[in-house]
């Protein structure tokens, strides 16, 4: 009996996995999406030349965790036509040890640009896009680069399971994969 | 005249003294009946008044207190009547006695066990609740009269926090703490005042048994089926907030230990 009961209940809750309604897809897309912007956040605070070492150091541990093992991030320049890709952790500390006395990085319009789909897995895939605006300050100069880059997210999204004080947790990880460089503008 | 005074005289004055003395003997006699021995037939009557107060005390049917029952257990013995059936009911409602005891100061533990844990969540107030809505339930609880001393110190903790709260005191229930302290730490981080940001943490942090308690964010609930954010810990979830500068989740659920500290937190998208 408790065999039955077990198996109904795995059964149950790969149902639960296999036929998202929509109302739950809706919110993993957006869990997706809000993990972006997260990032985003992340990548302000890094950048910027006014956050304590400390602070910083805590936001690329948190940031890091966002991606999946070996990703890596595109760099672009006006300057040269090739894009350089760094693992994520090189990225973050050459982002915060950029040559400007300020530098400002925002994000914007991000969104899918392939919806988040379920792979043989179980996992769903997506990609999210987003546009960079950098900016780079002299003390005396002022602004001496922006550019505008739009890139590429890869987001793997997969339902796991997780037990927390005696509670059977199901809960969304949502990694993220590279992120390619699409465009860079001035 | 000479005739009376002749009978007078005449009169056998010994033999009346020995009347008069049995008289009294009598009387003597019959008034130690009233005060110390019992008439066989007296005794019968108390030994069947004690049965018929026992038997409902046997019985479980009495509706007197545990103290009053007790009386009537120690009158009945204190008659020392000595019948051999009345020996064995008394026997049987010591023993009635002794369980009803017992189980008296288990109900006593309960309610003591009840009425602690009511007046922790009246501590905590996790339901935000007015100091008039605390001071109601916390006079239920003041009414059973537990006399239990740890009881007795909580209700005094009761007391003092709903004066703090009708004195505008800062002592907010612990929702609306926590509520504050997630809008202050992500409104700091906006504009950029880290020391007061990290100073709400470690404030905030207080409440917490620990700083890795589990927070766990709800992003779709359906029926029995609950989605979860990746699990995070409090310190981590505090510091997102001031490095996303942003508050974009409500409260679902307080746990707490029995300390009063706070040993999970659920919290569900805005």
């Amino acid at each position: 009996m408790i065999i039955l009961v077990s198996l109904f209940a795995t059964a149950y809750r790969a149902a639960a996995q296999d036929d998202l309604s929509p109302q739950r897809k809706q919110a993993i897309d957006s869990l997706a999406l809000e993990k972006v912007r997260d990032l985003s956040k992340y990548i302000s605070i890094i950048g910027d030349k006014k956050t304590p070492w400390s602070d910083a150091q805590r936001v690329i541990e948190r940031a890091v965790e966002l991606f999946m093992e070996n990703s890596e991030v595109g760099v672009s320049s006006l300057g040269r036509q090739d894009v350089n890709y760094y693992k994520v952790r090189e990225y973050f500390d050459r982002l915060m040890q950029l040559n400007y006395d300020k530098v400002t990085i925002d994000w914007y319009k991000i969104q899918y640009v392939s919806d988040l789909v379920k792979q043989p897995d179980g996992t769903y895939v997506g990609v999210i896009t987003v546009y960079q605006r950098f900016q780079g300050y002299d003390k005396e100069k002022g602004l001496v680069y922006e550019d505008t880059t739009k890139k590429d997210i890869t987001v793997y999204v997969k339902r796991k399971e997780t037990q927390i004080g005696g509670r059977l947790i199901g809960f969304w990880d949502v990694m993220l994969g590279d992120i390619r460089v699409k465009e860079t503008s001035k | 005249m000479s005739e009376i005074a002749s009978k007078i005289r005449s009169f056998h004055w010994q033999r009346m003294m020995f009347i008069l003395l049995m008289a009294l003997m009598v009387a003597g006699t019959d008034s130690c009946k009233s005060t110390g021995k019992m008439s066989k037939k007296e005794r019968k009557a108390q030994i069947e008044n004690a049965k018929r107060q026992l038997q409902p005390i046997i019985s479980g049917t009495t509706t007197l207190s545990y103290d009053e029952q007790k009386r009537i257990v120690g009158e009945i013995m204190d008659k020392n009547l000595n019948d051999p059936v009345l020996n064995e009911m008394i026997i049987q409602a010591q023993q009635k006695l002794k369980t009803l005891q017992a189980e008296q100061a288990q109900a006593r533990a309960q309610k003591i066990d009840v009425a602690r844990a009511a007046l922790y969540d009246l501590l905590l107030n996790k339901d935000n609740k007015t100091a008039d809505e605390l001071e109601k339930e916390l006079g239920a609880i003041k009414r059973q009269n537990l006399k239990d001393t740890e009881i007795d110190e909580l209700i005094a903790k009761v007391e003092k926090k709903i004066a703090d709260m009708r004195s505008g005191g800062a002592n907010l229930p612990v929702r609306a703490q926590l509520e504050n302290a997630f809008t202050t730490i992500a409104n700091a981080g906006k504009t950029g005042n880290l020391t007061l940001a990290d100073n709400t943490i470690q404030k905030i942090l207080q409440l917490f048994a620990s700083d890795d308690v589990p927070v766990l964010i709800i992003i779709s609930r359906e029926g029995s089926i609950v989605d979860y954010d990746k699990p995070t810990t409090i310190r981590r979830y505090l510091n997102f907030l001031k490095d996303t500068k942003a508050s974009k989740n409500d409260i679902d659920a307080i746990m707490t230990d029995a300390n009063g500290k706070i040993k999970g937190l659920d919290l569900i998208k805005k």
